[in-house]
């Protein structure tokens, strides 16, 4: 996936996320009220009855008082009576604090229901009925929510993914689609190419037209040009269809041959150019490494100034190319690998170049640190 | 201190014989137990109960008696208690305390 992909993505499975989040929270909310509701009137009714047993125990007491003066219990609930103004005549109640204005209400450890007496049995006018919330009514609600909640998260989610991939589909397709294009072409390039190489060869042995050799060294610069876009393409094309062969390469002979292989394009710049190679072997396959070094260089060549310089180190360690072109942006900087990415539309290219480098790079395990300045240079190092 | 003060008060009556609502409902042999639960029934609080004993006493009437039309029927005519106010409020206030069920609940 590109990162422009990547992007859309995320951000559609974010939106995604956050309704379908929204949608799901409202819905537990809406499920705990009409629960609690439901709770709460279960309570409520069987608390009624239980005051309505305790009005007429109150009732018989105070015909039998002080006869009899033991205030009726049960073990089913406390309860409490108050007079109307609001004094407390007697209480078994565990919670402290009390609430005059609710018939029903939770406290942390209780449901309290207030009956109202019409008949002051005792005096008491109200009538406080105490029992122990059965928190596990309330939990199972909560645990319901979160059970089925994650799990049609969960369901919602892949759903998410699937319409994200589905979303991004045409994105991807219209790469395909360019994959395709640039694969149809690419076969059609080679045969020309060849045929002119081998008749500027030709020209040159035959030294035939030593008036028009400027000419001839133009064409011949364009045709390598034209050369190294066809390996490009071809390897970032095709490469799933060709196996690679590792074997002992000579790195040094490669840079100087791919070098010379761009001295007519380093002139023509009148590119200033710094040579330090060591000789270094790696197991690498031959046609890989020569396209993630021509790149490398051609780059170098392609975005630098008139009468610039590039810098070329080889060690065993690393291969550093260093040029004095026109850099690239920071903000730039993270996605210079991804494929048919240009940042330079007066250069020409596919924009693939630096996306083989990475591939290569990637494959052998090579790191590629790249430091730029704006208008300053490129320093491009390939780690081994 | 007027706690103290109204129970010196009422004992000193009840000492020197004269707590007149003992001795008539005695005479009339009408239960004071009875007729305080009948009024705390309908009166609810202390200071509703004393207020409105107090307007009772001086107001008897059929229509305003907490007690039932039976009862009431026996005593007619209903006669004002001839107290001052201030003997009234005493006897009232030692009748809440004497009879009352808040403290007296096991
Ligand atoms: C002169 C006699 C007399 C005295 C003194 C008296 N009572 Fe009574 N009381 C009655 C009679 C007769 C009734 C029943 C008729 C009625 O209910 O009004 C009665 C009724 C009551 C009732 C029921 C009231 C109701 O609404 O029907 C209360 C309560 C009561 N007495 C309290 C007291 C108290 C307290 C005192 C002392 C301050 C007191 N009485 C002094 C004669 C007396």
């Amino acid at each position: 996936m590109l990162s422009s992909e990547k992007k859309s993505f995320w951000r559609f499975l974010a939106i995604y996320i956050l309704l379908v989040s929204l949608v799901l929270i409202s819905i537990s909310i809406i499920y705990y009220r009409a629960n609690s509701d439901r709770v709460e009137l279960q309570y409520k009714s069987m608390m009624q009855e239980l005051s309505v047993l305790q009005i007429k125990r109150l009732k018989w007491l105070h015909n039998h008082f002080p006869k009899y003066n033991k205030y009726p219990r049960d073990e089913r609930f406390n309860s409490a009576i108050y007079d109307l103004e609001y004094q407390e005549i007697f209480s078994t109640l565990k919670s402290k604090k009390i609430d005059f204005n609710k018939s029903f209400y939770f406290t942390k450890n209780y449901a309290i229901y207030v009956a109202i007496l019409s008949d002051y049995y005792l005096g008491a006018k109200y009538l406080f009925i105490e029992v122990p919330k059965n928190s596990e009514l309330v939990n199972r609600i909560i645990r319901n929510i979160i059970i089925y909640g994650t799990l049609a998260f969960l369901a919602l989610l892949l759903l998410g993914v699937y319409l994200a991939k589905l979303f991004i589909r045409p994105m991807q397709r219209s790469i395909e689609l360019l994959d395709n294009f640039i694969k149809d072409t690419t076969h059609e390039i080679n045969t020309p190419i060849s045929i002119i190489n081998t008749n500027i060869e030709m020209l040159k042995s035959t030294g035939s037209c030593k008036k028009e050799e400027k000419k001839i060294k133009r064409i011949e610069i364009a045709s390598r040009t034209l050369e190294t876009i066809y390996k490009d393409l071809k390897l970032s094309v095709l490469s799933n269809e060709s196996e690679s062969q590792d074997e002992l390469c000579n790195i040094k002979a490669i840079v100087q041959e791919r070098l010379e292989y761009f001295r007519l394009h380093i002139e023509s710049k009148r590119i200033k150019l710094q040579e330090q190679l060591e000789d270094v072997e790696l197991k690498v396959d031959r046609i890989l490494i020569e396209r993630l070094i021509d790149n490398l260089i051609s780059n170098a060549i392609k975005y630098n100034r008139v009468g610039g310089s590039i810098i070329i180190r080889l060690t065993a360690e690393y291969l550093l190319i260093e040029d004095s072109g026109i850099g690239i942006e920071k903000s730039n900087l993270n996605k210079i690998f991804e494929r048919y990415r240009r940042f330079n539309e007066s250069e020409g290219g596919f924009g693939i170049g630096l996306s083989i480098v990475d591939r290569v790079a990637k494959r052998y395990g090579f790191v590629v640190e790249v430091e730029s300045e704006k208008d300053k240079g490129t320093k491009v190092k390939v780690v081994w | 201190m007027v706690k103290a003060f109204i129970i010196m008060v009422v004992s000193f009556t009840l000492l020197s014989g004269s707590n007149s609502c003992l001795e008539c409902h005695a005479k009339k042999k009408i239960s004071l137990r009875k007729t305080f639960m009948e009024a705390l029934q309908v009166y609810g609080g202390e200071q509703n109960f004393k207020t409105a004993l107090f307007y009772y006493c001086k107001n008897p009437a059929k229509s305003s008696s907490v007690m039932g039309e039976e009862f009431i029927q026996k005593h007619l005519p209903l006669k004002p208690v001839a107290l001052s106010d201030e003997l009234l409020k005493k006897l009232i206030d030692w009748y809440w305390n004497s009879y009352k069920i808040e403290g007296n609940l096991k």
